[in-house]
């Protein structure tokens, strides 16, 4: 078990390495110069030619690669050139935000999404079915951005129940925090269930049809238990690994809803990152997200023999 | 040359009841009606626009829906209908070219690799792993900032961003379809591996590649609106779904409408392509096939 | 007079409400400890049938009339409680394929647990117990280690047997087995069908088999019922059915379990392929996390000779892992060997020099042709290769398909539109429109149904008499052997155990393993005659798989070979 957590990490190395390049590379093809934005106003060429070198800016671009690895694995992110505070201290402190909104959602899609899919699979082309794919299916065509406008629009503007965006956080306030954590959840959640109950189901279908299910009938088995002990295993093994992509994807991706709410999140961040050319902003959070991304499909991987004792740990 | 033609004639025999077996399915018919309205409509608008969709009336701003202005105006007075109209052609032709970029980009690195296997397999699905680690909408953030914004730009973002999903597709279905016994088949009646690429492996891809492409296409159109949302998609004052969802997002309270239309037209638009796409996977499902 | 254990009254069954009708209406009965064989190919209904006793009927297809009972209670009537009772307690249930029948997910101790649910005075460490008892009962040794292992762990013989075990465990007045033995290698197979005849007679257990071997079926059941396409054909005492059969197909079905040798003696002739000192092996497992690594490797076949003369069939008899379709595969040049040569009319094959004139058909009929390309053109595709021209290509492609018994207007369809056997002749087709000299099969007819066999194996027997090939068969079915080929060659995990002509393997089997081979496998019309194996000279015995193939010899006796070692070196 140890060593084959070693082995994957040690194997996270080269995709690391590969993707902070692909990472640096790509912001540094982006047009304009970072040293002439901070500058603004004040530009000169002496000016100029300091804050390059402040930032670096003046090496050779493998050299400059080269000191911002070196950097990051001592743990130095670097700093915002915008409003200069530590890079790593403030991506902690969105992420946080961010997973105030995510955790919930997923924890919800989840306790939605499984039942549901597995109670379509059950009553295969039965009325329950259809109602099942055909709201799976409405939830999926609707973009999470338009979702948070018509949350907004209805629990906001004509009821005034709920706040319409804004952060407080549940550790200030709890009740405030919740109350302003409400809307971006639920805009998150319907997307999230769409996906996972579609996967569900399918592959639930797909294991009713099996012999061992039948067989288990055949002992005697009640319903339930056919359906919690021998379906539920056998169908979720192969949406875990969906799921592992769905909060990868989520704990980085959220940028549209962070924006539509206000949200000090993480993706608001990159997206204001990305908009202010500040470099290191960018490069540190794509980096972040790909860590966070490796990491809980590695959790996946370690969860996956749960449910499937076919896949070793090995 | 004649291989080319007997070929063909065998896919279209296949082809020929899938359109048949998708009309059958109501879902899949409301689907193919609607895609093909709102497409016709979109080429045809340039025949019949009521209005210039970028010219300012001053005097008409923020108007209801009305008689004059079927969907109503904008903030700068724009006529809605006219913005909407031409917004369907920018939308569904920067998702469909960036569907199409990505295919053939993705379809190209799939079967060499799965097909090579090895060491080419091996590193090109490294590189796939990293660019799927990144998210795609922050990936295709970053790609519209060196392109800048267009067209042009959301396209060849969309499609760079994409093309990873494809090429991971395609890759398992070369290895599944490698398994099967009809490609040793070939190679033991003295087939090169070129013959076997292009006979049986190409024509055997393009099922699933069907089925993905109908995803992609949805995503790349949601992923469009939202780029334009957050203001990186196509640049004002252009008009696109995504870009109108955006701009009317500051009057939601007092012209429900400038939101409403963009986000009802994009959502139905996408549950149909969902809905075909769901119908298409059904239709070429080979279990189902073999039912029959 | 008490109701019987089980009987169908008039019972028929249909897809969907007004669908088409799977079974027609049929009466039949199974008395308490009686035993009765379903026998009929696919579609004959038999499956659907015990399911249908079970309660446990696939959705979509409806009793359409009559009635099944248990005990005289009509199960149709039955609340869901009080049938999954009656399953639990009464009926017991063994499907074909062991692979999918236990849940992955679930250690075997917990599943066999399940099935004493319908018997809750009992505690945990009473369950337990039973478990360990009726374990050992179909001979698993060390049972407690496996309560704890997963069905993936075990192998398809073991997982078999538990599944024999869970069926047995709450002593039920009816065992339904459905194809219990068929997807089992041949000496396997005797032996689980002999431990479910034991256990069903301890228990007093009343058997219901289903089966497609009238072989099987002569051997073990006293009543029989045919069905055909859902029509119930006759139904009778066995002994009765099988000397005096009344509806033709019945005749067809003991007739394909009859083998009769039709190959005659025949004289020498031109020598065709010599395969020698062949050996592969395999990468066993994962290679390692490093490419200098080598991995751990398997040999699949360890000194392979082979000789086959021009018009004439060797069949490569062996059960799965034998590596039978590996030498076929490296013949081919579609594996490549470590060592060893393979001669070909006259001249020494490279390894991966194109086989123009060998042509290979395959096992699986479905996936073996391309779904997308229509029957003319999966014909034509080699003489395309070969850049004849199309009025040509045309012509023989028109010439294979009468050859193999197929009508013209099938050149223009797709694959799925045609049956198993239908393929199976698209497949030849593909091979013999190329002429070749020698056609290598691997278990051509082993996905087909028994009559359909028969039909491919006399298709392979007038092609060779008309054509002059020379066929080198894969199979595992020792049937086959005998009807259509002239010499047998026996492998077991990789090594080559006796080399004879067909008439003597049968009548004189050396290698006590070719003995085993020949009484696990049910036949109808010499039953049971026990082979004894032979006595070898002072000082020699029979190479079993632990010798290393450099102290095998072959040992001759008549025109048999047979691998032997000293003695001394074995030890």
């Amino acid at each position: 078990m140890m060593r084959y957590v070693l082995t994957k990490l040690l194997l996270m190395i080269p995709s690391l390495l590969l993707v902070s390049a692909l990472i640096f590379g790509l912001i540094r093809s982006i047009p304009g110069d970072p040293a002439e934005m901070l500058l603004g106003d004040n530009l000169n060429s002496t000016a100029l030619a300091a804050a390059r070198q402040e930032l670096g800016l003046d090496k050779a671009m493998p050299l400059q690669y080269v000191y911002w690895l070196k950097a990051i694995v001592s743990g130095d992110f670097g700093e915002s050139v915008m409003t200069g505070e530590p890079v790593l201290a403030a991506l902690s402190e969105r992420f946080l935000v961010t997973l105030q909104v995510v955790v919930p959602a997923f924890v919800l899609s989840i306790l939605v999404a499984l039942p549901a899919g597995l109670a379509a699979a059950y009553y295969h082309l039965r009325w329950i079915d259809r109602s099942v794919v055909l709201f799976a299916t409405l939830c999926l065509s609707v973009p999470s951005f338009w979702m948070a406008l018509l949350l907004i629009y209805t629990f906001g503007i004509s009821w005034g129940v709920l706040p319409t965006g804004g952060f407080v956080s549940p550790a200030v306030d709890f009740s405030e925090g919740i109350r302003h954590l409400v809307l971006p959840v639920t805009a998150l959640v319907f997307v999230e269930i769409a996906i996972l109950t579609r996967m569900m189901r399918a592959s639930a279908i797909e294991v009713l049809q099996q012999d061992y299910i039948t067989h288990a009938r055949a002992k005697g088995v009640s319903e339930w238990r056919v359906l919690f002990l021998h379906v539920f295993p056998n169908a979720f093994a192969p949406s875990l690994t969906v799921i592992g992509l769905i909060l990868g994807s989520l704990l980085s991706g959220t940028a549209v809803i962070e924006t539509v709410f206000g949200l000090p999140g993480l993706g608001r961040f990159i997206v204001d990152a990305i908009y202010a050319r500040d470099y290191p902003v960018i490069q540190g959070s794509l980096l972040f997200v790909v860590v966070i991304y490796l990491g809980v499909n590695l959790l996946v991987d370690l969860l996956y023999p749960v449910f499937d004792p076919r896949v070793r740990l090995s | 040359m004649n291989n080319l033609m007997t070929n063909q004639t065998a896919v279209i025999k296949t082809a020929m009841p899938l359109w048949k077996n998708l009309w059958h399915i109501p879902s899949a018919r409301f689907s193919i009606i609607f895609l093909t309205t709102v497409v016709l409509l979109a080429i045809t608008s340039t025949f019949y626009l009521p209005y210039d969709p970028l010219a300012l009336d001053i005097d008409a701003r923020m108007q209801a829906p009305s008689g004059e202005h079927w969907l109503g105006t904008d903030f700068f007075g724009r006529d809605l209908f006219s913005r909407m109209l031409v917004g369907a052609g920018v939308s569904l032709r920067v998702s469909l070219f960036s569907v199409v970029f990505a295919t053939l980009l993705g379809t190209l690195l799939g079967t060499v690799a799965g097909y090579r296997g090895g060491w080419t397999d091996r590193s090109l699905m490294v590189a796939v792993d990293a660019i799927l680690a990144m998210p795609g909408i922050l990936l295709a953030l970053v790609l519209m900032m060196i392109l800048g914004a267009g067209e042009v730009g959301v396209v060849l973002a969309l499609g760079l961003a994409y093309s990873p999903t494809v090429a991971r597709t395609v890759r398992g279905t070369v290895l599944s379809i490698r398994e099967k016994e009809f490609i040793e088949a070939a190679s033991v009646l003295g087939g090169s591996d070129r013959h076997i690429m292009w006979r049986h492996l190409v024509p055997n891809i393009v099922g699933p590649l069907t089925v993905l492409c109908s995803s992609l296409f949805a995503q790349a159109l949601l992923s469009e609106s939202a780029l334009s949302f957050l203001g990186l998609g196509v640049p004002p004052p252009y008009p696109s779904w995504g870009g109108m969802l955006a701009d009317g997002r500051q009057f939601i309270s007092q012209a429900p409408w400038l939101c409403l239309i963009p986000g009802t037209a994009i959502t139905l638009t996408l549950l149909a392509i969902n809905l075909l796409g769901d119908a298409l996977r059904d239709c070429l499902d080979p279990r189902e096939g073999a039912q029959k | 007079m008490t109701a019987p254990l089980l009987s169908f009254k008039d019972f028929s069954l249909r897809l969907g409400r007004d669908g088409a009708t799977l079974v027609h209406p049929l009466s039949l009965s199974l008395e308490a400890g009686e035993r009765l064989a379903l026998v009929g190919e696919s579609g004959s209904g038999k499956s659907l049938l015990a399911k249908a006793a079970m309660g446990l009927l696939p959705p979509g297809i409806t009793p359409a009339g009559g009635s099944v009972s248990i005990q005289g209670r009509n199960i149709q009537s039955l609340s869901p409680g009080a049938l999954r009772l009656l399953r639990g307690q009464k009926i017991g249930l063994i499907f074909q394929e062991p692979l999918t029948a236990l849940n992955p997910a679930l250690k075997i101790g917990r599943q066999l647990g399940e099935a004493l649910f319908s018997r809750p005075e009992l505690n945990q460490a009473d369950r337990k117990e039973r478990c360990i008892e009726i374990l050992r009962r179909v001979q698993i040794s060390a049972p407690e280690s496996i309560m704890n292992a997963y069905p993936h762990q075990l192998s398809g013989g073991m997982r078999q047997r538990v599944m024999l075990a869970a069926a047995m465990l709450p002593e039920p007045a009816i065992l339904i087995a459905d194809e219990p033995t068929t997807a089992l290698d041949v000496i396997v197979q005797d032996e689980v069908m002999s431990l479910m005849i034991e256990l069903t007679e301890a228990q007093g257990t009343a058997l219901l088999l289903i089966s497609h071997d009238m072989g099987l079926v002569a051997r073990h059941t006293q009543r029989i019922a045919v069905l055909e396409h859902g029509y119930l054909r006759e139904s009778g005492d066995a002994t009765n059915i099988l000397e005096n059969p009344q509806h033709s197909y019945t005749r067809r079905l003991i007739d394909s379990a009859r083998h009769h040798s039709v190959k005659g003696e025949s004289s020498e002739t031109k020598n065709l392929l010599r395969v020698s000192n062949i050996c592969v092996s395999f990468p066993a497992g994962r290679s390692g996390l490093w490419p200098w690594q080598t991995p751990p490797s398997m040999t699949a076949v360890s000194n392979a000779n082979l000789e086959l003369a021009l018009g004439k069939t060797t069949t490569i008899i062996g059960e799965s892992g034998s590596g039978k379709t590996t030498l076929a595969r490296v013949i081919m040049g579609l594996q490549n060997a470590d060592s060893g040569t393979i001669e070909f009319k006259g001249k020494i094959l490279e390894a991966s020099a194109q086989r123009d004139d060998m042509q290979y058909i395959f096992q699986d009929p479905f996936s073996s042709l391309d779904p997308r390309m229509c029957v003319e053109a999966i014909i034509a595709e080699g003489l395309k290769i070969r850049g004849i021209d199309p009025i040509e290509t045309q012509e023989r492609v028109r010439q294979a398909l009468t050859d193999v018994g197929l009508e013209q207007s099938f050149a223009k369809r797709l694959p799925h539109e045609l049956s198993g056997g239908q393929r199976q002749r698209v497949g030849i087709a593909r091979a013999i429109v190329l002429r070749p000299s020698l056609i290598i099969a691997d278990e051509p007819v082993a996905a087909l149904d028994v009559t359909i066999q028969q039909q491919i194996l006399e298709l392979f027997r007038r092609l060779q008499n008309r054509y002059q090939f020379s066929y080198l068969f894969i199979s595992h079915d020792l049937g086959m052997v005998e009807q259509v080929s002239d010499e047998v060659l026996v492998m077991y995990r990789g090594h080559q155990l006796e080399h004879a002509r067909t008439r003597d393997f049968f009548e004189q089997p050396l290698h006590p393993y070719s003995c085993q081979l020949l009484n696990a496998t049910p036949r109808m019309d010499h039953q049971l005659s026990a082979h004894q194996s032979i006595k070898l000279p002072q000082g020699l015995s029979f190479a079993d798989t632990d010798t290393p193939a450099s102290q095998r010899s072959w040992w001759h006796l008549g025109t048999s070979k047979v691998a032997v070692c000293t003695h001394s070196q074995k030890n």
